[in-house]
């Protein structure tokens, strides 16, 4: 298909890698200025909530790189997901399992063991919790074709309330804990790392890059990232090269519920320290955006997760500094999902552009992408 | 506490109650399913109909301008969806999350900067929506209390399943949502325009669930509070996909998950050694196992060579 537009026309005069990146912050600041229209018809001052979270990025590098944790592999469990075409959104649910599973083999199981052999242990735990809440959705699709987009919402819910219910019941703190609704701590040998002295970023981050790398490898260079790729663009091809759509369906529905439960795992080991009642706000969710904004790529996901952290430990400073509710970080990462998703930057450029920029243009045929 | 205690008339009353908003969701899920678009946004469309209709009551004091206000915001943030997916060709799916996302965020959001609370909010002296009894009906043994003594919503709510049902198999638009949905093509080979029928579809759903809204945050909390439809907006999808797409299955579904729901409410209220989160997860898990069993029993139906390849 033939599809010569200005902006691509505009975007080919600069090399390939870069064009992405100009694009997608195209997309970013013309979301910036929708919430800033927001903010202002809600009667804020834009500008000031803009300097504060700006102000955040510069001052708490170290509460944008403790959001930044959880935030890069839940974008990493969307890009996996999504890649594939397979739409699992119920990441947050994926999350609370890997927490509570985390929990409970936290309590339980790992005091027994040695500190670091522990600590892998409750991670490795987190994300096959992760990936067994991932499970019934896919099965349900690969079975009877029930769309794994309702399920696994669905399945937040009950996530939800099956953790409140061990919350509440048989995992209840003893005194204070209890009273604030929440497990008993996990013992501190169990705790990472901070970056530094008394800072809420720790050595989590360090698992999240690794595991971007990884995933960028699985999804780029491994047999079954090729799957992932074939099958997210074609189904039919995939089938007919021979490859299990099933076994693809169910295995990349698997990996995206771990990597959003060890997001569970490291949030609990790393910043929660027990499993309280209510906890991580759409962490999910926002993963969509991170990944979205990444293009769905591995390695940009780690930028734009620091990016996305940054906005979230800026909504706490935004409440406190400017009386702006942090619930506006939810509405940035909506807005830039949609600006993103509707290419709505990118094809208001297409049709004022061609007459200022036809004459630099170079034809090029190439399939949409 | 005996079986019969616990099935009472006033069991039936609040099942019809809470069905309420699971159907008017599913109404619209339904028609936008019909017409081709994955519309899972009616969440966040029921969300910011509850919130426009708590902010409308509270500053015009007129609580049946607070319906019309969460109507109109649940056609808005439709109108929004409509927008990006049939004008801009964003993705149903992702953009339905990010309107989800956008409405939970910005309800929250405004709450605070329009009444300056957190969480919650009632207007002062807020009364919700009166009764309406209805004198013959009242008079029907068991199911008078169920019939008569809903609020209006719920009537408009069974009204609109008779609506939706004629509009879709007896009006030529009901046709053309259903040759939309189906074959896209010879739609537009007869002169109806995808997007149009597309457009007004999504818009649709957002009335209704705005409604559904409506009658959430007026018919019986009387307050707004962030994320108060908590999931029901799913469980219309829920309930539209189990109706299989028929209005008046899609009133029977809804009823059997507010049966779940208002088993659940009741069970909290008793003596009964239940945890209330396990009984509050019945609905969703119902959800689940009403829309499995749809998808089998059609899979079952198209026959093993189409059941092998995994779907799009």
């Amino acid at each position: 298909m033939r599809k010569t537009t200005a902006a691509r026309r505009l975007t080919d005069l600069l090399p390939g890698a870069l064009q992405g990146i100009a694009r997608q912050l195209f997309s970013l600041i013309l979301a910036f200025l929708i919430v800033a229209v927001v903010l202002w018809v809600s009667g804020y001052n834009a500008g000031s909530v803009f300097a504060t979270l700006l102000r955040s990025f510069v001052d708490d590098f170290h509460g944008m790189l403790r959001w930044a944790t959880p935030l890069i592999l839940t974008g990493l469990a969307t890009a996996v997901a999504f890649r594939a075409r397979i739409w699992n959104i119920g990441m947050d649910g994926q999350l609370y399992i890997g927490a509570l599973t985390g929990t409970v083999v936290g309590l339980y199981v790992a005091p027994h063991l040695p500190g670091a052999v522990g600590i892998a242990l409750v991670l490795l735990v987190s994300a096959l919790g992760g990936a067994l809440w991932a499970l019934p959705a896919a099965i349900l699709r690969v079975r009877w074709g029930v769309p794994e987009i309702i399920t696994t919402i669905l399945l937040i819910q009950v996530a939800a309330l099956l953790v409140s219910w061990l919350v509440l019941g048989p995992l209840k703190g003893r005194g204070a804990l209890g009273a604030s609704l929440s497990s008993d701590q996990i013992p501190r040998n169990l705790w990472l790392h901070p970056l530094a002295w008394h800072k809420p970023a720790t050595i989590g981050l360090y698992v999240s890059m690794v595991v971007a790398v990884f995933v960028g490898w699985y999804l780029m260079r491994s047999r079954h990232g090729f799957e992932i790729r074939t099958f997210g663009d074609n189904r039919q091809f995939s089938a007919y090269a021979g490859m299990s759509n099933r076994w693809i369906f169910v295995r990349t529905m698997m990996t995206s519920g771990a990597l959003a439960g060890l997001a569970g795992g490291l949030e609990l080991l790393g910043s929660m320290h027990r499993l309280p009642n209510d906890f991580a706000g759409n962490l999910g969710f926002q993963g969509v955006a991170v990944s979205l904004v990444a293009q769905n790529n591995p390695f940009a996901i780690i930028i734009s997760g620091v990016f996305f952290g940054g906005l979230k430990n800026g909504g706490t400073s935004l409440q406190l500094y400017t009386d702006t509710p942090r619930d506006v970080v939810d509405v940035i990462s909506a807005i830039v999902i949609l600006v993103i998703t509707a290419r709505v930057g990118y094809q208001l450029f297409q049709r004022r552009a061609p007459h200022l920029l036809a004459r630099f243009g170079r034809r090029r045929a190439r399939s949409d992408a | 506490m005996s079986l019969s205690a616990f099935f009472d008339a006033d069991l039936l009353a609040s099942t019809v109650r809470v069905a309420a908003p699971v159907l008017l969701a599913g109404l619209g899920g339904l028609i936008t399913m019909r017409a081709g678009v994955y519309n899972i946004a009616l969440e966040g469309q029921m969300i910011t109909g509850c919130f426009a209709a708590i902010a409308v009551t509270a500053w015009t004091g007129n609580i049946y301008l607070g319906i019309v206000g969460g109507m109109l915001a649940g056609a808005l943030v439709s109108a929004l969806l409509a927008l990006a997916v049939l004008r801009f060709g964003a993705n149903d799916i992702v953009a339905s999350i990010a309107i989800n996302l956008l409405a939970a965020g910005l309800t929250a959001f405004l709450l605070h900067a329009i009444f300056g609370v957190q969480g919650t909010f009632r207007p002062d002296g807020m009364v919700g929506l009166p009764a309406i009894r209805i004198p013959l009906l009242e008079k029907v043994p068991i199911l008078g209390p169920a019939l008569s003594g809903q609020t209006l919503l719920v009537y408009v709510a069974v009204v609109l399943v008779a609506v939706t049902h004629i509009m879709l198999y007896r009006t030529p638009f009901g046709l053309a949502i259903r040759a939309v949905g189906e074959k896209p093509d010879a739609a537009r080979t007869a002169g109806v325009s995808p997007t149009l029928v597309k457009a007004v579809s999504v818009l649709y759903s957002g009335l209704l669930s705005g409604i559904a809204g409506a009658h959430l945050a007026l018919g019986y909390a009387s307050e707004f509070t962030v994320g108060m439809t908590a999931g029901r907006g799913f469980t219309g999808f829920s309930a539209a996909i189990f109706g299989q797409l028929n209005p008046w299955y899609t009133w029977a579904a809804s009823l059997m998950f507010g049966l779940a729901e208002a088993l659940g409410l009741r069970v909290q209220l008793s003596s009964i050694a239940l945890p209330p989160n396990v009984v509050q997860m019945v609905p969703y898990v119902l959800a689940i196992v009403a829309i499995s069993v749809t998808c089998a029993i059609r899979a079952w139906r198209l026959g093993a060579a189409r059941r092998r390849e995994v779907a799009e």
